[in-house]
């Protein structure tokens, strides 16, 4: 699709939890420095795609895989792999922001704590402030670092778990609805915030919100029914989608 | 016509707003709501007054020998010899005075070392049962977990009497450790050891059940942050996990300590039932010396009853079993109270 290298390759995935299918044979390619958006009605399986690329379906006990997931090249889902090493390069937000019972400044640097426990205390600021900076929560957040992650608001806990993310250095960032329990001037931020983020990391989506991904990614693939129906730039598809179903979607005719 | 009507509501606007059947008024309680509300409060109030009665019963019957005795209850020994004493001159004043730090101290020690296999052991089991049990294997142990929970304590006591006994006196004490040990205290096999072994037997299985649910149900989204971190599964257990059921796990453990303490017949039958206390001097033989807890000796020297002071010696130990089980209520308040932020303060 583009002469961009491509950072995660994913041929013929097909995804069952029991007998369910929820994915058919999806291949994609998804390119660095710059934001995907994943769309689609309610269990379409844009979500479980999302969670393939961390490897964070292991937990569901009846979750079986085909196909592959390749990011730079190596297949994660190899038996050799460690998982812990994939989820340190692909980091996660959630739906539901979930800062950890604990400090501000210890929710951002309990990553960094866990890979290097013997980092230096000046070190481990200097990691915090600048995620938090990063984040947009600095300005904030600065004369309350020691105070519960749970005593911000909405919008202010999803960026704290954005920050938190950013201090391990991914190099790929995956948002789960990153905005769906949040109010319009929080989603703004957030979404202000990602465009930022583009430059230095892989940034995959998933939404619920058309204006959303419209506004700020650079590809959109739509899922449906388990199959991913069309994918390409987002300028394009938005304008001119070239399945029926895709149109239909986008003019709100179901979801 | 128009005039008319206005008329009309402006008439009968006021009288609704005064008449008790509103549109904003609450509507009255069906008298049969009312009854039901009034026999639960009753039965409430009831059953709070009769706590308070039993407590009131036995601390009152408790006093003459808690006066008698001052300090010296808790901090002197003797409890075997006064109780002869008090039993053969029936009711002389200075048969009032009783000592039962043995007997405080058999209880503090069986429960405290039971305690410390169930939050050792016990809690590697919630583990496992609740984070790394493959699926097919959880609910066959799972449901074995609760059977042990609910066999009665007697059971227990008979195991104790027919295996951990014998098998102490045979491998752990040898002849001349028994015959240096004569002229302090026999050594059978019914032990502080066997106490402890019985009774962590007894409340490992409410404590695994206890904290492994409370392990099960810590939140999701937290185990889920952790791991997409790049946490392995073991350090989300111990950083995220196990801080989160901390507040359940606890719960357990005062629950097993709350059976533990008011444990009487399993551990009459294996702990030797001599008011002995045992002598940390002696080294590991501690653990193989007679003691006898507070609520044994209720059930062991309940034959006294007839006489006064025995009588309210054994009160005096009841009391300081509602003691115990205050503090461990008060104790399980605060803990909560602390835990409920997470352990960190919200200033």
């Amino acid at each position: 699709m583009e002469n961009n290298r491509c950072k995660i390759k994913v041929k013929n995935l097909s995804v069952w939890y029991k007998s369910f299918q929820a994915l058919r044979e999806v291949s994609m390619e998804i390119y660095p420095q710059s934001i995907t958006g994943l769309i689609g009605p309610s269990g379409c399986g844009k979500s479980t795609f999302l969670r393939c690329m961390n490897r964070l379906n292991d937990l569901v006990a009846s979750f079986r895989l085909e196909g592959n997931i390749d990011i730079d090249d190596y297949n994660i889902y190899k038996p050799e792999t460690d998982v812990v090493m994939i989820r340190r390069k692909v980091g996660m937000v959630f739906q539901q922001p979930n800062p950890f019972p604990m400090s501000i400044f210890d929710n951002v640097a309990f990553g960094v704590r866990e890979h290097n426990p013997r980092i230096k205390k000046g070190e481990l600021e200097d990691i915090v402030i600048d995620s938090l900076k990063r984040a947009n929560l600095w300005d904030e957040v600065k004369d309350k670092l020691n105070v519960s992650g749970l005593s911000l608001s909405g919008g202010q806990q999803q960026r704290l778990c954005i920050a938190r993310v950013l201090a391990v250095s991914p190099e790929i960032i995956l948002l789960d609805e990153p905005c769906s329990a949040l109010d319009p001037v929080s989603t703004a931020k957030i979404e202000e915030l990602l465009f930022h983020l583009k430059d230095s990391y892989t940034v995959l989506v998933v939404t619920h919100n058309l204006g959303q991904a419209r506004r700020i990614s650079d590809y959109i693939g739509f899922f449906l029914n388990g199959n991913l129906v069309e994918y390409g730039k987002a300028a394009d598809l938005v304008v001119k989608p070239s399945e029926k179903s895709t149109e239909d979607y986008l003019a709100g005719n179901f979801g | 016509m128009g005039k008319m009507e206005l008329e009309n509501v402006s008439v009968i606007i006021p009288e609704k707003a005064s008449s008790t059947t509103g549109f904003f008024t609450k509507p009255r309680k069906p008298f049969k709501e009312k009854i039901i509300e009034i026999i639960l409060l009753l039965l409430t109030v009831l059953s709070s007054i009769l706590i308070f009665f039993v407590m009131f019963f036995v601390i009152s019957k408790a006093i003459p020998v808690l006066k008698a005795s001052g300090f010296s209850f808790v901090f002197s020994g003797g409890w075997d010899e006064n109780f002869l004493n008090a039993w053969q001159t029936s009711g002389e004043q200075s048969a009032l005075k009783f000592g039962a730090l043995p007997l405080i101290a058999g209880t503090v020690l069986t429960t405290s070392g039971a305690l410390v296999f169930c939050l050792t052991f016990g809690l590697g089991c919630a583990i496992f049962l609740s984070e790394m049990c493959p699926a097919w294997l959880r609910k066959p142990l799972e449901s074995t977990v609760r059977l042990l929970a609910a066999i009665p304590s007697v059971i227990y006591g008979l195991i104790g009497l027919m295996i951990v006994v014998p098998f102490i006196s045979k491998h752990l004490i040898s002849n001349e450790l028994s015959l240096r040990m004569i002229k302090i205290c026999a050594l059978d096999g019914t032990s502080l050891l066997a106490g402890i072994i019985v009774l962590s037997m007894m409340i490992g299985p409410i404590f695994i059940a206890m904290a492994s649910d409370a392990i099960k149900s810590a939140p999701k989204i937290y185990k889920e942050a952790s791991l997409a971190l790049g946490l392995s599964h073991w350090r989300t257990i111990v950083k995220i996990i196990l801080p989160a059921a901390r507040n359940g796990i606890v719960a357990g453990a005062i629950l097993a300590a709350g059976r533990a303490i008011g444990e009487a017949i399993a551990l009459s039958m294996v702990t030797g039932s001599v008011a002995n206390l045992p002598n940390p001097a002696h080294g590991l033989v501690f653990f193989l010396e007679p003691v006898r807890t507070l609520a044994s000796t209720i059930v062991d020297n309940a034959e006294g009853m007839s006489v006064a002071a025995c009588e309210s010696a054994l009160f005096a130990c009841g009391s300081f079993l509602l003691l115990s089980c205050v503090l461990l209520s008060l104790f399980s308040r605060i803990f909560s109270g602390n835990l409920r932020t997470g352990g960190v303060s919200d200033k």
